[in-house]
C-alpha cells in the first residue's frame, strides 16, 4: 500500500515551483525541459508518466500558470501517443516534446470531417491561439490541421477564467490530414480522461494555494481585537476547505496513477470520480476562500478571486458534475431501461 | 504508487479466509448479524464463544504482541483482518473496547500481575471490558471529570457518576478514569483505576438511546471500595493513561469505508429491485452517494499510506468527519430513492442509528475545532 508520491516526483515538484515562484505566472515551462515530459525518450522526451505530469500541473494551478502547457505537453501528446502512426510520431512529437511547436487538441462533438475538409465550433478550446497544429477527434479518428490553414479561425474566447487561455476556433471546411488508422474511440477516451485528470491535479494546485492564502489572512486579521481566524464560524470554513481539498487530492493522484497504470474501465471509474467531486468540491473551496477574505475579497485589487475563476473553470471543462456522476452511475449500476 | 499489499500480507488474508470458511458457523453469523453488541444475553453468550473461538486461533487481537496472544501484526495485516472479517460476516469481537484501547494502556503502563491477570481472560472475551470516562458535567471537555477517588488505606473510596459508557450493561469491568488530587491543574489530578463493576455500590443503569436499542449505560458509584492494586499507572497520571488509549485507534479508522460502503452496495441494490435506477434523479443521488463512499476509500487508503510510509499527512483526522457525513447521507438518500418503503424495516432503524455518528467518539464540531488547531495551526477558539 503505497500512495505516496516519489522523492524523485517531490523533487520535481519543488524544482517547478522554484521556477515558477521566480518566472510568474507565464514562465516558459519549455524551459525546464517540461514539454517533452510525457514522450518516450527515443523521441527525445523524458518518458515520465501521469504522475509526473500531474505534480507539474498542481503546481501550474498553484501558481495559476496561464499555460501554454497541459494542450501540447498532456493532451495532445498522450493522443498522439495513443492514435498516430510511429512515423506520424516521430514527426509531430519530436518537435512537440523540444518545445520547437505546440499542439491543441479540438474535441468538441460538433466538429465533423467530410472528404479532408473539417466543419464544426469548439467555443472554449485549452491553449489553441498559442498552436502551430490542431490535432482534431472526430468522427471517432484523429486528425491534424495546421492552425494558420484557410477555414480555421481563432480568437479568445470571453470567459470568466482569467487566468487560463481559452479560445474559440471555428472549422469551416477547413483541411485537415488523418493520422493513424481504424477506429481512434479508445484512443481518444484515454486522452480526453488523462487531460481530465490533469486539470483535477491543476485545481488541487489552485484549490490548495487558496486554503493557504485564507488560513494566512486568518491568521493575521484581527476584528473585535483577535485573530478571525480564532472564531470557530471560520476555523469551520477553513477545516471544510481543507477536507475538500485532500479528498480531492486522494481522488486526483488515484486517477494520475490510473492513467498509466490501471485497465481502461477503472481509468475511466478513477477520472470521472475525481473530476465529479473537484468539479462540486473545489469551486467551493474557491468561493469559501473569497467568504474568509470578505470584503476585500470581492475586491478586483486582491487577486484571491483568481482561484475561484480557475476553480470555476475546472468544473466545466471536460464534463461537468451531472455528465460525470451519469458516467459514475453507468460504470457502478449499469445501464437502465428508461433511462 | 502501487496498491497492492505486501505478500505477508496476501498470505496472512490466504489463511484467515480459510480458517474463517472452516470455523464461522451459522450460530455466531446469526448472533452478529441479530442487534451487534447491544444484544442480548444469550447473543452475549454466543459471541463470547465465538471470540474465544478467535483467540484461540490468534485471531481476536492480531494487532497484540504474541506474547500476549496477538500476532504483532502491523497496520495492513490489521487491515486485512478487518477486510476478511467484514468479507465473511463475521460477528465483531465482544470485547472491541478492551481489545483495542483499554489493552494497550495496560500494556504500557499495567504491573505485570495486572497484566497476567486481565490481559488473557480479555483476549478470549471472558470479561468484557468498558471504559468509565465521560461525565453529565464532562463530555467533550474530558478532563473536567469530578468522579472523585479517595485513598483510604488499602482502598480507593469512590463516588460519582459516568455516563454514555459503551457496552456498559454487558460489562464485567470498566476502565474508571477519577480524580484523586482535586486541587491539582484539571489535566494533572485525574487517575485511572481497573474497577470491578460486581463491586458493592456499583449501579448499572442502562440507556435507552433514541432507536430504543441500550448501546450505552450510565454508572453510578456510591462509596464503592476499589483494592489500591487496582490503579493503572502511577497516581495522578490517568490522563497519559487514558491517551495512550485513545492513540490505539488508528486501523480502525483506516477501515470505516467497509461498513459504509457495504450500505451504499445494499441501497443501491435494493434500488435496482424497486425500479429506482431508471429513474434519472434516482441514478444522480445514488451516484453522488457511490462518489462520497469511494472518496472516503481514497482518504482512508491516503491515510493509512501515511502511516505506513511516515508521511504526516492530515487525511487521518479528517476521516472521521468525511466517515459521519457520508453514513448520514446513505440515512437520507435512502428516503428519497426508497420513498414510504424506508419507513420501516432495516432502513428505517439505520436512519435513526445514524444521528449517532456526528457525536458518538466526539462531535463534529469538536472534531472541526480540534482540526482547526492541530492541522491547520489557528489559535485556540474561545
Amino acid at each position: 500500500m503505497n500512495f505516496e508520491l516519489t522523492p524523485e516526483q517531490e523533487e520535481l515538484r519543488a524544482n517547478v515551483r522554484r521556477f515558477l515562484g521566480e518566472r510568474g505566472a507565464s514562465a516558459p515551462l519549455a524551459e525546464l525541459g517540461l514539454t517533452g515530459l510525457l514522450v518516450p525518450e527515443s523521441l527525445g522526451g523524458a518518458g515520465l508518466g501521469m504522475l509526473e505530469l500531474g505534480v507539474v500541473l498542481e503546481e501550474c494551478g498553484r501558481a495559476l500558470h496561464a499555460g501554454p502547457f497541459a494542450a501540447s505537453a498532456l493532451f495532445a501528446t498522450r493522443l498522439l501517443l495513443a492514435a498516430a502512426t510511429p512515423a506520424e510520431q516521430r514527426e509531430l512529437l519530436r518537435a512537440l516534446a523540444a518545445g520547437e511547436r505546440r499542439a491543441a487538441v479540438l474535441s468538441d462533438a460538433s466538429l465533423r470531417e467530410v472528404g479532408g475538409l473539417l466543419s464544426g465550433v469548439e467555443p472554449f478550446a485549452l491553449e489553441a491561439g498559442d498552436a502551430d497544429w490542431l490535432v482534431v477527434a472526430a468522427n471517432g479518428a484523429v486528425f491534424v490541421s495546421d492552425a494558420r490553414a484557410q477555414g480555421v479561425r481563432i480568437e479568445a474566447a470571453e470567459s470568466l477564467d482569467g487566468t487560463r487561455r481559452l479560445f474559440r476556433v471555428a472549422f469551416d471546411g477547413a483541411p485537415v490530414r488523418r493520422l493513424g488508422a481504424g477506429d481512434a474511440s479508445a484512443a481518444i477516451a484515454s486522452a480526453v480522461d488523462a487531460l481530465t485528470a490533469g486539470l483535477v491535479a491543476d485545481g488541487v494546485g489552485a484549490a490548495a494555494r487558496a486554503l493557504e492564502r485564507a488560513l494566512d489572512y486568518a491568521k493575521q486579521r484581527e476584528q473585535f481585537g483577535r485573530p478571525i481566524g480564532s472564531f470557530q464560524a471560520v476555523q469551520h470554513l477553513l477545516v471544510d476547505m481543507l477536507q475538500d481539498v485532500e479528498l480531492t487530492r486522494a481522488a486526483a493522484y488515484y486517477a494520475l496513477w490510473a492513467q498509466d497504470a490501471a485497465p481502461p474501465a477503472e481509468r475511466a471509474r478513477a477520472t470521472a470520480l475525481a473530476k465529479a467531486f473537484a468539479s462540486e468540491a473545489l469551486p467551493r473551496v474557491g468561493a469559501t476562500a473569497i467568504q474568509v477574505f470578505g470584503g476585500v475579497g470581492f475586491t478586483a485589487e486582491l487577486d484571491i478571486h483568481l482561484y475561484y475563476r480557475r476553480l470555476v473553470s475546472l468544473s466545466l471543462l471536460h464534463g461537468g458534475v451531472s455528465y460525470q456522476l451519469e458516467r459514475i452511475a453507468a460504470i457502478a449500476f449499469g445501464t437502465e431501461e428508461g433511462s | 504508487m502501487d496498491f497492492s499489499y505486501p505478500p505477508e500480507a496476501e498470505a496472512f488474508r490466504a489463511e484467515l479466509r480459510a480458517w474463517l470458511a472452516a470455523n464461522l458457523d451459522e450460530r455466531f453469523r446469526a448472533a452478529g448479524a441479530a442487534r451487534g453488541l447491544a444484544s442480548g444475553p444469550e447473543q452475549i453468550t454466543l459471541l463470547r464463544e465465538w471470540n474465544a473461538w478467535l483467540a484461540d486461533a490468534g485471531y481476536a487481537a492480531i494487532h497484540w504482541p504474541r506474547e500476549y496472544g496477538g500476532r504483532g501484526a502491523g497496520l495492513i495485516e490489521q487491515v486485512v483482518w478487518v477486510e476478511e472479517m467484514h468479507r465473511a460476516g463475521a460477528p465483531p469481537t465482544v470485547n472491541p473496547i478492551g481489545l483495542a484501547n483499554i489493552a494497550p494502556a495496560l500494556m504500557a503502563h499495567g504491573s505485570e500481575a495486572q497484566k497476567q491477570r486481565f490481559l488473557r481472560r480479555m483476549l478470549r472475551g471472558e470479561d468484557i471490558w468498558s471504559q468509565g470516562f465521560s461525565e453529565p458535567g464532562a463530555g467533550s471537555d474530558l478532563a473536567s471529570l469530578r468522579t472523585g477517588a479517595l485513598r483510604d488505606g488499602a482502598h480507593y473510596l469512590v463516588n460519582g457518576q459516568k455516563t454514555w459508557t459503551s457496552l456498559g450493561a454487558q460489562a464485567d469491568w470498566c476502565q474508571l478514569l477519577v480524580r484523586t488530587d482535586p486541587s491539582a491543574p484539571k489535566h494533572r489530578g485525574i487517575s485511572c483505576l481497573l474497577v470491578d463493576l460486581r463491586l458493592p455500590g456499583v449501579d448499572v443503569r442502562p440507556i435507552t438511546t433514541l432507536t430504543g436499542e441500550s448501546d450505552f449505560a450510565e454508572l453510578f458509584f456510591r462509596d464503592v471500595r476499589v483494592p489500591a492494586d487496582a490503579l493503572l499507572g502511577a497516581e495522578n497520571e490517568g490522563w497519559r493513561v487514558a491517551m495512550t488509549t485513545l492513540t490505539a485507534e488508528r486501523a480502525g479508522v483506516a477501515t470505516l469505508h467497509l461498513g459504509v460502503r457495504g450500505r451504499i452496495q445494499a441501497l443501491i441494490e435494493d434500488a435496482r429491485a424497486a425500479g429506482a435506477l431508471a429513474d434519472a434523479r434516482h441514478r444522480e443521488r445514488l451516484a453522488r452517494l457511490y462518489l462520497e463512499g469511494e472518496l472516503l476509500k481514497l482518504l482512508s487508503e491516503r491515510a493509512l499510506s501515511g502511516i505506513v510510509h511516515q508521511r504526516q499527512g492530515p487525511e487521518g483526522s479528517l476521516v472521521k468527519l468525511v466517515w459521519s457525513q457520508t453514513e448520514q447521507r446513505v440515512a437520507e438518500v435512502t428516503a428519497e430513492v426508497l420513498g414510504q418503503a424506508a419507513l420501516g424495516g432495516r432502513w428505517a432503524s439505520a436512519r435513526l442509528a445514524a444521528r449517532s455518528y456526528s457525536i458518538a467518539g466526539g462531535t463534529t464540531q469538536v472534531n472541526r475545532n480540534i482540526v482547526a488547531e492541530r492541522v491547520l495551526g489557528l489559535p485556540k477558539s474561545t
